[in-house]
This record gives structure tokens, sequence and C-alpha cells, in this order.
């Protein structure tokens, strides 16, 4: 037989229900008997039963609203930050970083015994490209210029990043691999044996591969490096059923490996430019979306876009010549 | 959890605002209520409930996924609240009932009594409103396992989760909590009566 003391111990917990059969019939014989337990289960009870009937109080007006701007604003804090791409390296990063120095090894060492420790000899075309002195390299970075203007895809180079080359398992480095052999196969044309290629004015270079050296002398590869633009694409979406086409956007982004950053519920009056006005007088809703993507993944979501879209999709001329801002229209009539 | 709670959540990860917004769609009235009873005033509850989505908007990457996001986001609520409480404490209170001292001598600080008098306390409501009142006069921990317990009524093992404490110590914390709830209310009981009786 429990005493009271023990038996006040377990009342809140026989209130709530949380006892064993034992302890909950040593309660309620205790109880039968002694007024005084039995009062304060009663005085327990109706505090909880009071405590429980308190009602949730509404939230404040515009508390969403109001939430939804500073949760807006606090990401694109985070976005300034976004916009670095990584690339996760592979395993074998650490091979390459430690074939990248061979290279650099074995090319100065090459230099030094073929053209001595002042580099002012020069025995053949290869070495010619090992030039060290300055206007040398300089044209040399003024070639790789040229080349990246020319070669496709990589116009844009506002952003720059160290390439891997090695195949990634993902598909987000087909970009990636793309550059690095549409790079690679240029370059080793107009550089056949050895040469170090550099695009445009950039600072890190990684190695593309080092092929079997030969008996001779090293047979290096290009040393690559390619730029990365991100764009951040506006996609306004004009069309009776706006979340098919979302769904639909975002299907083709996610097969581009695209993810929407963003989904903006926008509101143009019908005579603002950026929107393409609706041929019916019900208002119809206008959504932006919004990615970031690097150049190879923009030309396949474009091209699935225009796939799926075509006439119905249009660029807004305002931004095209800004590069890196692209703002797509598409418009679904009923 | 759910296929598309987990979806949301990735997303979430990634700053997807919308995401977040329909995640926290289900917690929010019971975030600002839990931040309402353990503050005790409506415009500090909306400030502190903001903070917490915002917190966890921002810490959403750290969420392991091995509670729930519910648990998770209450969790963040009541440390929240617990730490504005411990600063709160910090700060200088005034005593209502402290005598000032007044050119040299002392007055009676007077405050007029805004609360309705002992006829209207024993209609359902005041009681309510008494037995909110009193909730603020407990300690931060018994507040806290009575506004998750008894105004929200949370499971012990939820309560656990959310306080970070075994399931037993939370027990014992209800039980005490409830004894002293029941403590403060008899004080006022005896205050009304006290007045009633003048």
């Amino acid at each position: 037989m429990k005493n009271c003391g023990e038996i006040i111990e377990l009342i809140s917990l026989y209130i709530d229900n949380e006892l064993d059969n034992e302890s909950r019939n040593d309660i309620e014989e205790h109880i039968e008997t002694c007024e005084s337990c039995r009062s304060e289960l009663e005085s327990l009870r109706e505090i909880v039963g009071v405590l429980g009937s308190i009602e949730d109080v509404e939230l404040p007006s515009g508390f969403k609203e109001n939430l939804h701007e500073r949760l807006m604003a606090q990401k694109n804090d985070n976005g300034l930050n976004s916009k670095i791409v990584l690339f996760k390296k592979k395993p074998f990063g650490f091979v390459s970083s430690v074939a990248a120095g061979l290279i650099l090894v074995v090319v100065a060492g090459s230099l030094i015994m073929t053209r001595g420790l002042y580099g002012n000899v020069a025995k053949d075309g290869h070495q010619m490209l090992m030039n060290t002195h300055e206007s040398e390299s300089a044209k040399l970075a003024l070639d790789g210029d040229k080349q990246s203007d020319e070669s496709e895809g990589l116009d844009n180079l506002e952003n720059y990043s160290i390439m891997f080359d090695e195949a990634d398992e993902s598909s987000k480095s087909r970009k990636v691999d793309g550059i690095g052999e549409a790079g690679e196969s240029k370059e080793m044309q107009e550089f056949p044996d050895n040469a170090i290629c550099s695009i445009a004015p950039t600072v890190t270079i990684e190695p593309s591969e080092v092929t079997a050296p030969s008996s001779e002398e090293p047979q290096v590869s290009c040393i690559t490096v390619a730029g990365l633009g991100i764009y951040d694409v506006h996609i306004i979406v004009n069309a009776p059923d706006v979340e098919k086409e979302i769904g639909k956007i975002n299907d083709i982004a996610s097969s581009c490996n695209i993810l929407l950053k963003d989904k903006i519920i926008a509101t143009f009056s019908q005579g603002d430019s950026s929107a393409v006005s609706s041929p019916d007088e019900t208002k119809k809703d206008e959504k932006v979306l919004n990615f970031n993507m690097d150049n190879s993944k923009y030309t396949c979501f474009i091209d699935e876009l225009k796939a799926e879209y075509g006439d119905n999709l249009s660029f807004d001329d305002k931004f095209d010549g800004d590069g890196t801002m692209k703002r797509l229209i598409i418009t679904v009539e009923e | 959890m759910s296929y598309g709670e987990k979806e949301l959540i990735d997303r979430a990860k990634k700053g997807d605002v919308n995401a977040f917004e329909q995640l926290i769609e289900g917690c929010q009235k019971k975030v600002f209520n839990i931040a309402f009873r353990m503050l005790g005033n409506i415009d500090d509850a909306s400030e502190l409930s903001q903070e917490v989505f915002l917190k966890a908007y921002k810490s959403i990457k750290n969420f392991k996924g091995d509670s729930l996001f519910n648990t998770w986001i209450y969790k963040v609520t009541t440390n929240t609240c617990l730490d504005e409480l411990r600063k709160r404490k910090n700060k200088k209170v005034v005593s209502l009932d402290e005598d000032i001292e007044f050119a040299g001598n002392e007055i009676k600080r007077q405050i007029r009594d805004n609360s309705p008098g002992p006829e209207v306390a024993v209609e359902n409501n005041e009681l309510k409103r008494v037995v909110g009142d009193s909730i603020s006069m407990l300690s931060e921990e018994y507040k806290t396992v009575i506004v998750l317990r008894d105004i929200h009524g949370f499971s012990y093992e939820e309560i656990s989760r959310i306080i970070k404490c075994p399931e037993g110590t939370v027990k014992s914390r209800i039980s005490r909590a409830r004894q002293a709830l029941k403590k403060i209310l008899q004080q006022k009981k005896e205050l009304i009566n006290e007045e009633y009786v003048k």
C-alpha cells in the first residue's frame, strides 16, 4: 500500500493515463479512502482540463506575407554566395595533382636541359612553345583567347573554374567533359606535341591528360582551362493552367539536371513590356521561374524547351545582350 | 517521414522558399502559439516565431531527418523561447509594488489594477485567463512542459525529443510543474478571496 506522498507523485501520470495497471489500481484504491489525495486529484484534473481548453490564437494578420519577404531576403543574401560552382573532385584528383607537379618538373627539366638555365637557346619548334619570355606567354594566352572565342559554347567566360578532366560519373559534368574534349582536341591540333594551353584571363591551370611518355621527351598534352558562364534564367509563364506548364518546365529542367531556384508569383499589368499580354480579358496567372545554370545546361534546356513549346517560346531581347541574365517568355493559348 | 515531406525538405535545403513554406504550413500556428504562451504577449510571439522560421530556413541543411520535421521545428521554437526568456531575465525588471524613493521620502508606487473583479473571475473564460496568466509565473522549465503537454497536448515521448530530456525526467517535471501551477492558482484564489472579504 502506497502512502500519500507516493500517490501524489503518481497523480500527474494517472491523469495522463501513463501508469501501468498496478499503479493505477493503487491510486484508485487509495483515493477511495483518502479525502486529501482525492481533492488533490480533482484540483489537478481541473487545472489540466482548463489548460487543455485554452484555444489557439490566430496568426497575426500579415504574418505569412511578412515571413515570405524575410525568407526571400534571406535567400537572396545566400544567393550571392551560391554562384560559385563547385565540382566534385574525383578520387583521382590527387593523382592528377601529382601528375601536374611531375609535368612541371619534367617540363622545367627539359627546358633546362635543352636550353640551359637561362632559357635563351631555342632548339626546335616544340621548345618555342615553352618559351619563358613574357611576350611569348602573352601571345600564347592570346591564342587561347581567340580559340575560346571561336569555340562553340565557350562564349560566356565571366566565371572561371578549375576543370577536372576525368569523366565524372554524374551527368553534372557533361558540360565539363564537353569543354574538356572540345578544347583538348582543338588545342591538340594546334599544339601537336607539348603545349600549355590557356584560355583567356585565367590563373588556374589543370593538366588534362598525361599521355604515355615517350622515350625521348615527355609528351604532354594540353593543360586546359575552361570558363563556365552561369546563367540566371527567368521564365515568364503565361498560360491558362500555369501550374501544369511549370510542372512541364520543371521536368525539362530536371532532364537537363537543372534545379528550380525559385518560383515567384508575379502579376504584371497588361501594359508591362516584360509580360505578354493575353488576348482575352480574363486575368491569367503569370509566374516567373528562376533557374541558375551553366552554359551546357542552358543549351540543353533551351533545346528541350524549343522542342516542347516551339513558337510559344520567345526571348526577351532586352535581356539577351546582357549575357548572363536570360529572360524567356512562354505563352500558351487556350 | 512521407515521401512528399522528404522531397520538400530536399528542395528547402537547396534554398527553395516555396518548398520551405509548404513544410511549415502545418506548424506555423502552433509555433506561434507556443511562443505566445511562453513569452506572454502577441507581438513578441509574432517576432519570435518569424525568427524561428528564418533560423530553421537557414539551418535546414543541418536537419538530418532522424526526427520529424515538425519535432525539429518545435525544438528550435522552445530553444529560441528559452533564450529569449533568459535574455529578459538579465534585463532589469521593475517591480510594481516596490517603493519608490521620491525627494528623499518613500512613496508607494500606485498602479491601477486593470484585471476584472472576482465576480467575473468565476466565469470559464476568466478561469482560462487566470490559468494562462499563472503560466507566466512558472519557471522556464516548468513553463515549457506545461505549454507543450497541457496546452498543446504533445505526448511524453514527443516532449522528451523536443526538450532533449529522458522521458523519466519529462514525467517528473510535468508532475512538479502542475503542482507548482496549482500552488500559484491557490495563492491567486486566496488573494481574490481576501479582496472579496474586504
